[in-house]
């Protein structure tokens, strides 16, 4: 006789969750089914696809050194491959500059209208795809476009079209670039340094622009700074110089302005260099003494061997360094040889000394 | 009386129901959140290509901390395998814990490496580091020499020696794939609130590794080995993917790593016998500690798990190996967990604690002992005739049918994102061990993390001997 | 790869030398015709078609008296061996410039090999460091192309050990890289290359640079 504390009772809940799993488990087993024949219609594709590129490679290289005529290239390609084609030339476009990459843009213009409707598609990676492919083969025409998706919704394509806006081939809008830098907070700093110094020395001048412009937001001026100091642009010292004496509450812009000084700076600079070693921020202290033993005298000496003492270690290993390049190795062998609390400092900087 | 039991005996069902269903449930629900996030990831990696980032300034430099112990057979592969990383700055920090075999004089012989000085940028409390060398046939290659004191103490003091702002843990016997560190710091491009992102582990086993790379990817051949790949499909792809797109990761493998070293050394490194007291799980220890810290601080972070960079490394074949590793991973699991129990249910901790805590602490912590109970009560119930048909199919179904179906979707999700196996028939095989798995093997497991469970609730004892440590393989 | 084979080859008829040397017997004809028809084989065989030292010897054993044989089949050993040793071409090939180019990723090869080739030079293509050194002491290349991040061993590493080769010391050596920064190119030239280039690359321009320091080396 069940009693109602039997496990008989609920027979409904135990139904209902077996034939949900079972269904579930059902569903799973077809699915894997639906997954082995995509597989299989993959592995087919994958197979097409590189018979219709061993077809393309030998003419494209051809193409290239000038044995053929694009037009017989442009001639294989059917309508349903357009598209593919397409990706198939940026592979090439990517890994090459000059003559070959104005040639890949030549074999690829009549076929770049197919990708605009790509730009207005509801997917952000479809659209930042279009940016990407349209900026590397076809800028000259499609540069509107290119420009307009720094201000897309999506942060892929914004950064997908900043990257494509700061190639060395048309860098005539990395001021652009510039004013929109503030839409990517998140990325890292030195990333998008480097970004624009990727457009080569023709940016020096909206890199100098920005960097002098008081009016500018600070984490915009630094990455100009930090992006000069990778193009090794001199000229931009004096303006960093004019950035130390106004603010000093944004330790970003003052430490990047002086590791621009520190490697392109002229023993004129050094005035302005000074008062910073006092500063509140280890950064800004160490970049300052950096900066000093680059380009300070000997009587900058006395202040960084100070900055040895200091009580951050970054400091510290900073003025180590610049005791280096001021010529000061003796200061260092005599904290060796005194047994100095910060003794090893010394000992791994003048080290690597001996490797060079 | 036997009301009273039968009783007991239908609550204790119901919470063995309740367990395997919200075990499994909510690693459907992570696999479903997998499966969208890596659609994404796969999309957008076409987006940004990667051999351009390579050539850009603004990378930022990495050390990657290499503790070994006793790897005089592998160490020097191991290093190969990481000099040719895709990567413009980095540096390779192995740090020698003691090791008596050769370790040290091999890569010493091998990488022409002097002795050279290095100053400590940190003081994390570890074993005295006796010499530090550098190689000079690579600049950036440095061993640091040190008396033994197991994984988390190595791994402290590689951190004492590190000045990069990001550090890389790896096992010493993880083969790195070439483009994994420059595709496991993209999210610290991306978002300057990253603060540590893990990557997914594969098994090598008969693989074709040639000079530390693996070139061809093959299926084992043993059969354990085969389950193996499954469950670290199903751990990585619908487990990990899914808790970190929750912004609830709990755990980062220590074969490979991404940490902001400041971060770290604030939050007071890996946890050893030196700093507080060591854990064989010292990886999940810190990601635990890492979310505590920057919770106190109040500072916004993420962290994050990238599907693509890859870490190879071999998984053990025989039942007494692979039974040793599950019940020292439960046992890591369980000790780290205990540790913080202040999270438990804390909304001080939003999601980690109210969701992704509990789940490990009672689904995957305490989840052997209430399965293997759960049998138990399924065959006394059988046995003394209560168990109705449909009760029967029910727990069937709930034990090892829903179980199959999470294998089945994980190996859909490797399949939609990654296709690292190129043969079908390897793909049909994996459907047919998700198949299989939870009949036998998974249960097979479960004893196993049963056993690692009672050491670790038995607790410290296990302690006592300062024997030689060796580094545990960490999942 | 012809290349392996060569010094399989080569191996295989050393062996063959050495065995027909120790059994060897003045007196018995067959021992005689023996050594001279494997002589024969050696002087003309592909694979010391870059030995004109060992063709000479091996020829000469045809020639001479037969109580000579045993003497110059002991020069033919040692002639061999220090062959296989040295593993450098004792001359260039045929008049036809070589070129050793180290790329493993597909696209930029096939740009770089396509335009070597069309220029008529001997190319071999390899995709990891480790072959590049093993083929370059196997043939003596003109030039080597070498890409400097390639899976196996550090670029530079293998800059370094190509220089060390026998015969290596001035042959003109071009860096691809596409590592940023200075440092890298600054690095590769300390360590022995002549030149660089960096990725993206304009194929032209890189022939242009191959051309020049084939011209300074005088070949």
């Amino acid at each position: 006789m069940p009693s109602p504390l039997s496990l008989a009772s609920q027979e409904w809940v135990f139904r209902a969750l077996a034939l949900g799993v079972g269904i579930l488990a059902l569903a799973m087993l077809v699915f894997a089914v639906v997954v082995i024949v995509l597989r299989l219609k993959h592995a087919r594709t994958a197979r097409d696809w590189a018979q219709r590129e061993a077809r393309w490679e030998a003419t494209l290289l051809a193409v290239l050194a000038g044995d053929a005529a694009p037009q017989s290239l442009r001639d294989d390609v059917r309508q349903s491959e357009r598209r593919d084609f397409i990706e198939y030339l940026v592979r090439f476009a990517r890994r090459v500059k000059g003559r070959e990459r104005e040639q890949l843009q030549e074999l690829a213009a009549p076929f770049l209208a197919v990708l605009e409707p790509d730009l207005s598609h509801r997917r952000a990676d479809r659209r930042a795809r279009a940016v990407q492919t349209l900026g590397d083969l076809g800028f000259v025409r499609y540069q509107e476009p290119v420009i307009a998706a720094l201000d897309d919704e999506a942060p892929l394509v914004r950064m997908i079209a900043a990257r494509a806006l700061t190639r060395p081939e048309h860098p005539d809008q990395v001021g652009l670039v510039l004013e929109k830098l503030h839409l990517f907070p998140t990325w890292s700093p030195n990333f998008l340094a480097a970004m624009l110094a990727d457009a080569g020395m023709a940016a020096v001048p909206a890199l100098r622009a920005a960097l002098g412009d008081p009016a500018r937001e600070a984490p915009v001026r630094a990455i100009a700074a930090t992006a000069l100091t990778y193009l090794g642009d001199l000229e931009a010292a004096d303006v960093a110089v004019t950035v130390l004496g106004g603010r000093h509450d944004v330790p970003d812009l003052l430490a990047s302005s002086l590791r621009l000084i520190a490697k392109l700076g002229r023993p004129e600079h050094a005035a302005a260099v000074r008062p910073l070693i006092d500063s509140g921020h280890f950064a800004v202290r160490a970049a300052a003494i950096s900066a000093l033993g680059a380009i300070g005298g000997p009587d900058d000496l006395a202040a960084i061997r100070e900055g040895y003492d200091d009580a951050s270690p970054w400091v510290a290993m900073h003025a180590a360094r610049a005791l280096v390049d001021a010529g000061d190795v003796r200061s260092l062998e005599e904290i060796v040889a005194r047994r100095h609390s910060r003794a090893s400092l010394a000992i791994q900087v003048l080290s690597e000394l001996e490797e060079e | 009386m036997y009301e009273l039991g039968l009783l007991l005996l239908l609550v204790f069902n119901y919470l063995v129901f309740f367990y395997f269903i919200a075990l499994n449930g909510v690693y459907l629900f992570t696999s479903l959140i997998a499966f969208r996030e890596i659609r994404q990831y796969v999309l957008r990696l076409k987006s940004l290509d990667l051999s351009e980032l390579l050539g850009s300034a603004g990378m930022p430099p990495v050390t990657i901390l290499v503790p070994a112990y006793n790897e005089e057979a592998s160490c020097v592969e191991s290093v190969r395998s990481l000099l040719s990383l895709n990567y413009a700055d980095y540096s390779i920090l192995v740090v020698n814990d003691g090791s008596d075999d050769a370790t040290l004089q091999r890569l010493i012989a091998e990488f022409d490496m002097v002795r050279a000085a290095r100053l400590p940028t940190a003081e994390l409390p570890a074993r005295a580091v006796r010499r530090t060398y550098q190689s000079r046939l690579h600049q950036n290659l440095w061993v640091i020499d040190k008396e033994n004191g197991g994984k988390a103490d190595a791994l402290n003091a590689g951190l004492n020696h590190s000045t990069t702002p990001l550090f890389c843990a790896v096992d010493a016997d993880s083969l790195l794939e070439r483009d994994a560190l420059i595709r496991i710091v993209r999210p610290f491009l991306e978002d300057s609130k990253t603060v540590a992102a893990g990557g997914i582990i594969r098994i090598a086993n008969d693989c074709d590794v040639v000079r530390g790379s693996v070139r061809r990817i093959r299926m084992p051949r043993n059969l354990l080995a085969q389950f193996q790949v499954l469950e670290y499909l199903r751990a990585f792809l619908a487990g990990r993917m899914g808790w970190a797109a929750l912004d609830a990761t709990l755990i980062i493998s220590g074969a490979f790593g991404l940490f902001r070293r400041s971060l770290v050394v604030e939050a007071g490194g890996y946890a050893s016998s030196q700093t507080s007291v060591a854990t064989v799980g010292e990886d999940m220890e810190l990601v635990v500690r890492i979310h505590k810290v920057c919770r106190e601080k109040k500072m916004p972070y993420r962290i994050r798990f990238v599907p693509d960079p890859v870490v190879w490394t071999e998984c053990p074949e025989s039942f007494r190996e692979l039974g040793r590793q599950r019940d020292r991973w439960q046992r890591g699991m369980a000790e780290s967990l205990l540790r913080h129990r202040d999270l438990f249910f804390n909304p001080k901790y939003g999601r980690i604690g109210m969701f992704a805590y509990p789940y490990f602490f009672l689904l995957e912590t305490f989840g052997p002992f209430i399965e293997l109970a759960g049998y138990a009560a399924f065959i006394t119930a059988i046995a003394i005739g209560v168990a109705s048909p449909t009760y029967v199919i029910t727990f069937f179904m709930l034990a090892f049918v829903f179980g199959m179906v999470l294998s089945l979707a994980a190996v859909g999700l490797e399949e939609l994102g990654f296709r690292r196996y190129p043969r079908v028939g390897d793909l049909v095989h994996l459907f047919g061990l998700a198949i299989v798995e939870n009949f036998g093997y998974r249960q097979l497991t479960t004893v196993w993390r049963f056993h690692g469970l009672v050491s670790a609730i038995r607790g410290k004892q296990s302690w006592g001997k300062m024997t030689r440590r060796g580094f545990p393989k960490e999942a | 790869m012809p290349h392996s084979s060569t010094s399989d080859a080569l191996q295989d008829h050393l062996e063959a030398l050495r065995a027909i040397h120790a059994d060897f017997d003045a007196a018995h004809d067959e021992s005689v015709a023996g050594a001279r028809g494997l002589a024969r084989l050696i002087a003309t065989t592909q694979a010391t078609r870059d030995f004109p030292e060992v063709r000479t010897v091996a020829r000469n054993i045809e020639h001479v008296a037969d109580d000579h044989v045993y003497g110059e089949l002991d020069r033919l050993i040692h002639v061999l061996e220090q062959a296989i040793k040295l593993r450098v071409a004792f001359a260039p090939a045929r008049g036809k410039i070589s070129v050793l180019v180290a790329e493993d990723d597909r696209v930029t090869s096939s740009l770089i090999v396509h335009r070597l080739e069309r220029e008529r030079y001997l190319v071999k293509h390899v995709t990891d460091g480790p072959e590049a050194v093993r083929l370059a002491r196997e043939r003596a290349f003109d030039i080597v192309v070498l890409d400097v991040k390639m899976p196996g061993i550090d670029g530079f590493e293998v800059l370094k050990q190509l220089r060390e080769l026998p015969g290596y010391e001035q042959t003109p050596i071009l860096m691809l890289t596409a590592l940023g920064g200075e440092d890298h190119v600054v690095r590769g030239l300390q360590m022995g290359a002549n030149d660089y280039i960096a990725k993206p690359f304009s194929p032209l321009e890189l022939m242009a640079r191959i051309q020049r320091l084939l011209k300074a080396d005088g070949s």
